[in-house]
């Protein structure tokens, strides 16, 4: 018999809020989170896209020195998100560390201000200066480095994988993390990603032209998909994550369930790597189709620049 | 530098950067202090302030045996005297 996925606790950290009640509530009052860049001394000055989406909200978090040491801004973001829906799951230790949860959790490329610090070092070409680099300083910044930290401060045991495929991070890590679950190597994944706030990511989307450039005054009114005066994406800090588990098992202890995972694919075009082919979107949604036995499947994430990225 | 100082100074970089106050002299770090190789490696780093020396690879290597603050103190000490001597 064919095990599904199911959605039981989420969680996140956005521009706009943080934690489902306050994000749907300002979803509906139409409240932006995108705020002017933060002037820098590095790139804000060179970049056509003036827009971020900020949390400016304080945080409170409660980390022991243990688990901070190895964690940059993208990672307190990530494992604050992590131990909320671990915590409201009502899973117990046992579990937790039992090697049956696994984790898929990314980010675009790990913490860019950690990198910065370290590339600073690099290209001082003093030894002094390179000798600073500290141990910490690559889990910090590393790729990987949400996953890495969710797993170490949770003592999860399972599967672990990291996905940093730009907007589709998170999605991607939610679509391998249903297979997990789906073909029995895991009972439950926690899945999601986070960004953290700097100014190299903003300035590689701009050189790719995919930033909005239009409303750098007016701010609130980008990024706005679908509509005639779209302009393009804006990059934004925060995080996110949701649990996957077996429906079973998830039955078997009472959990709230809150969604299905009914199907889940990706493809490549193989090709171009910024514009996307309509061979490519065709076959996800074929793909999709098939996955999920629907002739009209609901997608979780039509991106509104035409990548399409299917999870249904 | 005395053993003393030595002492003085590592149970400072203690509190400052690895937010362990007063450990027992012969306190097993890893197992009462949760102390990993991560902290050993900047542990490292303080020790070469405190010695304005960096310490060659064999150097660093041979700290990676060390378990309590007296293994840490025996290490300085040894360190601080090689490079008296010159």
């Amino acid at each position: 018999m064919e095990r599904r996925v199911v959605i039981t606790e989420c969680s996140a950290i956005t521009p706009i809020g943080h934690g489902k009640d306050e994000i749907v509530r300002h979803l509906v009052e139409g409240i932006s989170g995108v705020k002017k860049i933060r002037k820098d001394d590095l790139l804000s000055g060179f970049i056509d896209c003036g827009v971020f989406g900020t949390v400016d909200y304080p945080l409170d978090y409660d980390f022991k020195r243990q688990h901070r040491k190895t964690m940059g801004p993208v990672s307190y973001y990530a494992c604050q998100v992590a131990k909320e829906v671990l915590k409201n799951s009502g899973l117990n230790h046992d579990f937790i560390t039992s090697g049956r949860l696994g984790v898929a959790f990314g980010s675009t490329h790990g913490s860019p201000s950690v990198q910065r610090g370290i590339y600073k070092s690099f290209f001082s070409k003093s030894r002094s200066s390179f000798s600073k680099i500290g141990a910490v300083d690559y889990l910090k910044s590393m790729v990987h480095t949400t996953a890495a930290n969710i797993t170490k401060m949770f003592g999860i045991t399972g599967r672990v994988f990291s996905s940093s495929t730009a907007c589709t991070t998170s999605s991607q890590s939610i679509g391998f993390g249903s297979e997990m679950v789906k073909y029995g190597m895991q009972d439950a994944m926690l899945c999601g990603g986070a960004d953290e706030y700097d100014t190299t990511t903003v300035a590689v989307f701009d050189n790719l032209l995919a930033c909005s450039t239009e409303f750098n005054d007016t701010p609130h009114l980008t990024p706005r998909p679908f509509d005639e005066q779209r302009d393009g994406l804006v990059v934004g800090e925060g995080a996110g994550a949701v649990l996957l588990e077996e429906y079973e098992f998830a039955k078997k202890r009472g959990a709230n369930i809150l969604g299905e995972v009914i199907g889940f694919s990706c493809n490549n075009n193989g090709g171009d790597l910024i514009l996307p082919n309509m061979d490519g979107i065709t076959e996800t949604i074929h793909l999709i189709q098939i996955q999920s036995r629907r002739n009209k499947p609901l997608f979780h994430h039509i991106k509104g620049d035409n990548r399409l990225y299917g999870t249904a | 530098m005395t053993r003393d100082e030595i002492k003085n100074e590592i149970l400072g970089i203690f509190k400052d950067q690895f937010e362990i106050e007063n450990p027992g002299l012969d306190d097993d770090l890893r197992e009462v202090h949760e102390f990993d190789s991560i902290d050993a490696i900047e542990l490292l780093g303080e020790i070469e302030i405190i010695l304005s020396s960096e310490l060659t690879r064999a150097e660093k290597k041979g700290a990676m045996e060390i378990r309590t603050i007296n293994h840490i103190l025996d290490y300085v000490e040894s360190l601080s005297l090689a490079r008296a001597k010159g």
